[in-house]
């Protein structure tokens, strides 16, 4: 098992590296100078030039990559060009709030998704079966960007309820992850029915049913258990997603996070602090998909081997 | 067993991870509800699309907030009424200017205190200027100071040394490289607020990024900034000048229009700003529950067409004005602004110093623009490329759309080319962009402002080329900066802008109102007379 945990986290030094490789050339090669944002729309070609020389912008290019790479190796992320404050301190201070509306969101999602998919998996066909499917279904198409509006002029102004927007308690918090948590509702409840719904005509559900078990612990202790391989992954994948930062939730809800970090030092072309985010953000996917594995392995002992 | 142990040790993981996080100085956002603390305390709070990136009023280019509100001018423009202004004394309390109009002597007052408790002294200006043009630590807004002696030369670090000089404790005097009549107006504007050397030395670094060292001499202090998520200033209680009846300014910042409006009709921000909303603009203009509670300014913008020169169909006049013609602005106001807007007719947006009421108006004839493009050999039209930025205002991109029906109307083809913001300027400082619409607003109330900046020989002015088409008028424009006869300088550009709109060298499309709703508890705010988003909180006055 160490072992295995061991080769898995030595596999990740080299998508980390190719990571940095990739975006840093990525954004070497786009148009825009970041200096020509830095010094502002009105300001003359002096200031753009001063400034270029100043972060040493006109350095060759192999020069600022090996530069970034050895920092980098040492801890050391940066400076923001547009803020001129600490990269890892500017991610630290968006990521708690990501954070909060992530684990918010996915425990919103899998509270409701899961008991909501085995439901529908045992009283399919039948009214609550469809409705969970709608709701689900509703979930996945309505984009957040509508529902947010929706629910913050429902419950914020017209009820009253909620605060509309920001992040300073924990009230604030029930809109976004409820909105942002939905819309994962869907996937996971259609996905835990129809895997339900494939175990539950396996041989030892009938053996189980054959030995006198009662019908809860067939479905709770046998098919669900059985069927829950894939969930893993798809939940593993939306803890990804969702700590990456949810742009648009970050947007409608102003809550300043590490997706709106991302979008803002992208079109400011602040390249330490795009860098960093996004470098951040890989490390996050890698690490729940390792998270995931790990996970199978506990979960399926055959994939150990 | 061992499975729901990892199991638990993962949320352990994730829970101690969370914790920590949160602990590291991380800070979820403004607090909201002050009323059970303290309730005699007045605090506004107004919603923001976009963060300011610096607090440095040296460096940040676009959001003139901190200037305003932490930091103190020689000068301050006084508001009379629309479009009129006065320079008054504020830091300065008098002036001299010599009679060849190059030196100017400021008397300073002597009983300004910085907010760590220094006395603001005429080493301080000296300072600020230095560190301005420091070459070594370009700042963005160094451009607003160039009339000063040396001003460009030492941003070239061509020389250590600018014309800003210490005559005594309270006396500064500044030479210029040429006359220069905008330089008063110029000593007003929030780039060249006045530091303390002693506090900025002293931050170095932190000047500009930590609210607790950028410290200035102005009605308010900073409390706090979490970029991307609020800023917030209280009153500085030991202030010079009148006090401000606030006591504390929170500036959320939101990057959704929608959700400002929604936060404003729940309590959550007391100012809106309808810019931020403009499609709720209707909503609260002829909603009698806010009839009173409207603040309507216009704003010195001229929102404009550009046609680089250097294409050649754009250098044949008749297809300028075919353009110009074939726009209905008065259907661009209706659809976009919902009316609170006006028409343009010249460069200059009324109000502006210089402001010729007398420009022919803009006609809409699309049959006439349609012989006009005939008669230039364009009878099928043609295709044209005009470019915006996707982080441009949200009404300034419709009109592209429209500006696309209404050209397409006489037979141009449109397309429309969106860049993010850096792509976008980078294109443009090339001097070949082919066409754009873009917003300009007036830094200081002087017409160089904006002649100055599109059409001055020895710069492609942001793509327009005019040089290449007009050299005298182009070389006119750079004249007329050192002009010292004021009545002489007006008329002079005056000339200059007819010349350019009989060049067609700008299509001028609209002049938008700048509205403001109120919350209940506010009982007024002023905007600046340029209608600029940004406040002066001295202005805001609430109830008890």
């Amino acid at each position: 098992m160490l072992k295995y945990i061991i080769k898995r986290v030595l596999i990740t030094i080299p998508i980390l590296l190719s990571v940095i490789l990739i975006v840093f050339f990525a954004l070497n090669v786009i148009p825009g100078s970041p200096a020509e944002v830095m010094a502002g729309e009105k300001a003359d070609q002096a200031a753009i030039d001063a400034i270029t020389e100043e972060w040493r912008l006109n350095d060759p290019v192999m020069v600022r990559f090996w530069h970034y790479v050895t920092n980098v190796v040492k801890g050391d992320f940066g400076t923001s060009y547009k803020l001129r404050m600490n990269v890892s301190q500017q991610i630290l201070n968006a990521f708690p709030n990501t954070l909060k509306l992530a684990v918010a969101g996915l425990f919103f999602a899998w509270i409701v998704g899961i008991p909501a998919g085995v439901i529908s998996a045992v009283k399919r066909n039948t009214f609550i079966d469809h409705f969970f499917m709608g709701f689900s279904l509703f979930g996945i198409s309505v984009p957040v960007f509508f529902s947010a509006l929706l629910a913050q002029w429902i419950f914020g102004v017209k009820l009253g309820w909620l605060p509309v927007a920001g992040l300073s308690s924990w009230q604030h918090l029930i809109m976004p992850a409820v909105v942002v948590g939905w819309a994962s509702t869907g996937s996971v409840t259609r996905l835990v029915r129809s895997n339900l719904l494939g175990v539950m005509r396996h041989d030892f559900i009938r053996t189980a049913r054959a030995k006198g078990l009662p019908e809860g612990r067939v479905i709770m202790g046998h098919a669900l258990k059985n069927s829950l391989l894939t969930v893993i992954t798809v939940m593993a994948l939306q803890i990804a997603t969702m700590l990456g930062g949810a742009v648009v939730t970050e947007s409608v809800f102003g809550i300043a996070g590490l997706g709106r970090i991302t979008v803002d030092a992208l079109s400011s072309r602040d390249m330490p602090m795009l860098q960093g985010a996004i470098l951040f953000q890989t490390m996050l996917i890698v690490g729940a998909n390792l998270i995931a594995d790990i996970m199978y392995s506990v979960v399926d002992p055959r994939i150990r081997v | 067993m061992k499975k729901i142990l990892i199991l638990l040790l993962g949320m352990v993981l994730l829970l101690t991870a969370f914790a920590g996080c949160t602990q590291n100085g991380a800070d979820p956002g403004p607090p909201d509800d002050d009323g059970d603390k303290e309730p005699a305390r007045k605090v506004v709070r107004v919603g923001y699309d976009t963060d300011m990136s610096s607090m440095d009023p040296q460096r940040e280019t676009r959001f003139w907030m901190v200037g305003l509100n932490v930091f103190d001018t020689l000068l301050k423009v006084e508001t009379l009424g629309l479009g009129e202004t006065e320079l008054v004394p504020h830091l300065a309390k008098s002036w001299d200017v010599s009679d060849d109009g190059l030196v100017y002597t400021f008397q300073l007052r002597d009983d300004v205190y910085f907010h760590n408790g220094d006395k603001l002294t005429a080493s301080d200006v000296v300072y600020t200027m230095y560190r301005l043009f420091d070459p070594a630590d370009p700042k963005g807004n160094a451009w607003y100071a160039s009339p000063i002696e040396g001003a460009r030369a030492m941003r070239r670090g061509e020389t250590d040394e600018v014309g800003v000089v210490a005559l005594s404790e309270f006396t500064v005097e500044f030479t210029l490289e040429a006359p220069n009549a905008a330089f008063l107006a110029i000593m007003s504007t929030a780039p060249t607020s006045i530091l303390s050397e002693a506090a900025t030395e002293a931050a170095g670094d932190d000047f500009g990024t930590d609210p607790a060292k950028t410290i200035g001499s102005g009605p308010f202090t900073i409390l706090n900034w979490v970029p991307n998520n609020y800023y917030s200033f209280v009153k500085n209680e030991d202030y010079w000048g009148e006090k401000p009846d606030l006591d504390e300014a929170i500036v959320k910042i939101v990057p959704e229009p929608d959700t400002l409006s929604l936060m404003f009709m729940a309590g959550e921000i007391d100012i809106l700003d309808l810019d931020k909303a403009t499609s709720q603009t209707k909503y609260f203009t002829e909603n009698p529950v806010y009839k009173d509670k409207l603040v309507v300014w216009q704003r010195m913008q001229s929102i404009y067409l550009q046609l680089n020169f250097l294409e050649k169909k754009f250098q044949d006049l008749r297809v300028r004005e075919a353009i110009s013609l074939a726009i209905d602005r008065q259907g661009i106001i209706n659809s976009i602004w919902q009316g609170a807007a006006t028409p343009l007719h010249g460069v200059l947006p009324n109000g502006l110093l210089g402001f010729n009421p007398d420009l022919p108006k803009m006609e809409y004839n699309v049959a006439r623009a349609k012989e006009l493009l005939t008669e230039a050999g364009y009878p099928n039209g043609f295709e044209m490329t005009m470019y915006r930025t996707a982080s441009g205002t949200n009404n300034v991109n419709a009109v592209f759309e429209i500006l696309q029906a209404q050209l397409g109307e006489i037979g141009i083809t449109v397309k429309i080319e969106t860049m993010d913001n850096a792509t976008y300027v980078a294109h443009r400082n090339t001097g070949e962009m082919e066409a754009s619409v873009m917003p300009w607003a007036a830094d200081f109330n002087d017409p160089d402002n904006y002649l100055g900046t599109f059409f001055a020989a020895g710069s492609h002015g942001r793509s327009i080329n005019y040089e290449s088409f007009n050299p005298e008028a182009a070389q006119r424009v750079v004249e007329l900066k050192s002009v010292n006869d004021h009545g002489e300088r007006i008329a002079g550009y005056q000339e200059v802008e007819k010349q350019i709109m009989d060049d067609w060298g700008w299509i001028p499309l609209v002049v938008p109102d700048h509205i403001w709703v109120l919350a209940d508890n506010v009982v007024s705010y002023d905007p600046l007379w340029n209608g600029w988003a940004d406040m002066d909180f001295t202005t805001v006055k609430m109830k008890d």
